[in-house]
């Protein structure tokens, strides 16, 4: 009961729907239906690409298998976004101290900020299952109790990744909160463990590859049977849906119910105790004034910015997530025969390293532009904000500044992934030049777009920094168009690439994102 | 130096947070702005330093229109809040150079008074920790210390002696003094009426968004205490 008057009053502390009914504000509820309206046509543009996805998994014969796909992209997708963020939520929060002195039980606060993190997860996973739901219901046209079915328990399936994820963002809080540097080593274990998961799955699947075509599709049955072994809530979702075996229904539910219950029964134990350290500051031995260093205005701002990047777990392992893969990937490739990993990862598919040469700047912005930095500052400055506002500074100032913390953090990995990849590609100087060149452009749009969306879609009274880092309408409307556009372009550069150039298509990309990065400049500096 | 004409801020449809404020700051004054809570004096204090919009009437600090040109009222002023949300990521020392950053302080010049200020406040040990480990006292001493760095000529403080120790309270009263000897005008916010009384020469009463009282101190109080005088304003408000 009190975990349930808990999550309301969390949810709608920090609802949009909230400030629509009260606030008489017209600009700002106009920003609030803006941020409603694109959050609603991405989730939109998500199930259409999935049904489109859904579809073609039809065609090819897999509809069967649309439950299963559902478990595991659902599954994945909250375990991997879970443990960037679940930190942020349960652990030193800003409204800690006044949470915990109501009277509450440790396992209601931290239970019922797990269910906020699921609810507040609950659109896109919707938005994944119904899609999914719609392609299975084309191909195998069931019986309506089994569209039920589905969404009830597809209500169900997130619990488990998101108690997994818990559970290690606990382990990961716990150890961090023993160092001086308590966040350095809660992103560090963050960090290394997402890498280890992204290399083990890399693993996993050269498992089932051989060297023909047919080979992966007869394969991918037995690595999906395999899944359903190794993870039975799969085989329990889609032997409910299959077969509507209630066993099988009885037993997803009541197993995330009991491992819900056990879980936050021992975190609670220890819960106190963690954040306690969390929480702890130590101060530094004592300060004598040294000679100050005089800067910018602009570099300020980003130093500004930096230091506050690397004081926030939650800002440093979602904005940098992109930043450590690429690195690790350049330096990664380096070591590897690529054209080797590109047959065992497509399975003997005629694909050459050349092919990939003309996308390799894309590729690249996938990982490091898919955030921005700029999305999340404006919001971040929160209750700091009147130090800006009260400060001499035209907003085009302030925003150059934080700009320039973002091509600082993002351009110069981008380059390196540029000259590393085009190099074992088999790219030429000229090639790697204008991949370099495309990839300046390419954060520039980045930066800039980004901009727009964190100014447009501010939001200043944040409790928590996970609301403006991982889910703002300033993310959600910077992150999908940048997220299909991106993918789309791959694909279009690797075709192109088959008929012109790599060195012409990169030249046409830089000239087309430098427009639009300029275009969107002038925008911001008129914000 | 601060004139404020007419200003109105208005919330939402109907809820009238200041009305038609009229008041005047002259350089050396200590002015002391003085109501109940929700009396309207964080809303006008929000407006004289660029924080918050406003639809009717218009701010001038040394000449300069807050709503035309809020850059160059901005560069004259000095505002400490009454919570001082900083930077909790910074270290005290690193908050200090970025404000010296932005008023382009030299770097000789920002040193001797960081190191005057933060010595007389008592915070240099604690300069190279962060903000976050601070107390709300420490931190009002560094908002207080990245104000006078500047060298404003209007110093505007929201409650400003509200977590404040008593050493750090009367050296306070003493800097003030001292910089409105020196031409600077200061407006503040108070509910303390005692260190109004001692500290102002001149003085606004607000009530529900109105200036119901104003002028020289001498002039407002007479024999009475500023205590009675306040009481006996509001209530013949009623």
């Amino acid at each position: 009961m009190k975990t349930r008057l808990l999550l309301k009053t969390l949810l709608v502390s920090t609802s949009e729907i909230n400030i629509l009914k009260y606030e008489t504000d017209r600009k700002k509820r106009n920003t609030v239906i803006g941020g409603l309206v694109g959050k609603i046509v991405l989730y939109l543009f998500l199930m259409a690409y999935l049904v489109a996805t859904a579809y073609g998994y039809g065609i090819m014969g897999f509809a069967s298998q649309l439950p299963l796909f559902n478990v595991i992209i659902i599954s994945v997708m909250v375990f991997i976004f879970a443990i960037m963020k679940v930190n942020g939520y349960l652990f030193a929060f800003q409204d800690y101290d006044m949470i915990m002195s109501l009277p509450f039980s440790v396992k209601t606060i931290v239970s019922s900020k797990f269910l906020y993190m699921y609810v507040k997860d609950l659109p896109w996973m919707m938005s994944i299952t119904l899609a999914l739901m719609a392609g299975y219901g084309i191909f195998e046209k069931p019986f309506f109790t089994t569209y039920i079915l589905w969404i009830l328990l597809s209500l169900v399936l997130p619990v488990l990744p998101l108690i997994a994820a818990t559970i290690l963002g606990t382990l990961f809080a716990a150890v961090g909160s023993r160092f001086k540097f308590k966040k350095a080593i809660q992103s560090i274990l963050i960090f290394a463990f997402i890498i280890l998961c992204f290399f083990s799955r890399f693993f996993i699947e050269n498992l089932f590859k051989n060297n023909s075509v047919e080979g992966v599709l007869s394969n991918t049955v037995s690595a999906l049977d395999s899944i359903k072994s190794s993870y039975p809530p799969a085989a329990w979702f889609c032997d409910a849906i299959l077969n509507n075996d209630i066993w099988s229904i009885v037993l997803l539910v009541l197993v995330s119910f009991v491992l819900f219950e056990i879980t936050f029964l021992v975190i609670s134990r220890f819960y106190r105790q963690v954040n306690s350290r969390l929480m702890a500051n130590s101060n530094t031995k004592k300060y004598t004034m040294t000679h100050l260093k005089t800067r910018r205005v602009e570099l300020s701002i980003a130093i500004c910015e930096f230091k506050r990047f690397l004081h926030s777990t939650t800002y440093l392992t979602n904005m940098g997530f992109g930043v450590v893969m690429i690195a690790f990937l350049s330096v990664a490739i380096l070591f590897v025969d690529v054209d080797h990993a590109l047959s065992a990862m497509t399975g003997g598919a005629p694909f050459a390293k050349e092919m990939l040469l003309p996308a390799i700047p894309l590729f690249i912005y996938f990982f490091v532009g898919m955030v921005s930095t700029c999305c999340s500052t404006p919001s971040l400055e929160g209750k700091s904000n009147w130090i800006l506002q009260s400060l001499p500074l035209e907003n085009k100032t302030i925003y150059r500044g934080k700009m320039l913390f973002n091509m600082l953090l993002y351009t110069p990995v981008g380059i390196m992934g540029c000259i590393c990849f085009g190099i074992k590609c088999g790219g030429n100087l000229l090639c790697v030049l204008t991949f370099i060149l495309c990839e300046l452009a390419l954060c520039a749009f980045s930066t800039t777009w980004g901009m727009i969306c964190g100014v447009k879609f501010k939001k200043l009274d944040w409790t928590n920094e996970i609301e403006v880092v991982k889910q703002g309408s300033a993310l959600t409307i910077y992150l999908f168009p940048n997220l299909f556009g991106t993918m789309l372009l791959i694909v279009g550069a690797v075709i192109l690439g088959q008929m012109m150039s790599p060195i012409f298509i990169n030249l046409i990309l830089t000239a087309v994102f430098a427009a639009l990065s300029l275009l969107c400049y002038h925008k911001v500096v008129k914000m | 130096m601060l004139e404020i004409k007419n200003f109105t801020k208005i919330y939402g449809k109907d809820k009238v947070a200041a009305d038609h404020v009229n008041l005047t700051v002259e350089s050396g004054d200590i002015f002391g702005f003085i109501g109940h809570n929700g009396a309207g004096k964080s809303t006008t204090i929000r407006a004289v330093v660029g924080v918050m919009d406003f639809e009717e009437g218009d701010i001038f600090i040394d000449g300069h229109s807050v709503k035309a040109e809020a850059l160059e009222c901005k560069k004259v002023t000095a505002y400490i809040p009454d919570n001082p949300d900083l930077y909790e990521h910074l270290t005290g020392i690193q908050y200090l150079n970025f404000i010296a950053d932005v008023f382009q302080i030299s770097a000789t010049e920002r040193e001797a008074s960081i190191k005057k200020y933060a010595d007389l406040f008592e915070i240099t040990d604690a300069l190279g920790s962060l903000i976050s480990s601070y107390s709300h006292g420490m931190k009002q001493k560094l908002a207080i210390i990245s104000a006078i760095i500047r060298k404003p000529k209007l110093m505007v403080l929201d409650e400003p002696f509200v977590g404040l120790d008593p050493k750090a309270s009367l050296l306070l009263k003493n800097i003030m003094h001292e910089m409105c000897e020196n031409g600077c005008a200061i407006f503040f916010s108070t509910h303390v009426l005692e260190v109004a009384q001692k500290l102002c020469n001149k003085i606004a009463i607000i009530k529900q968004g109105k200036i119901i009282a104003g002028g020289k101190m001498e002039d407002l109080i007479g024999d009475k205490s500023l205590e009675e005088v306040f009481m006996e304003v509001v209530e013949h408000e009623n």
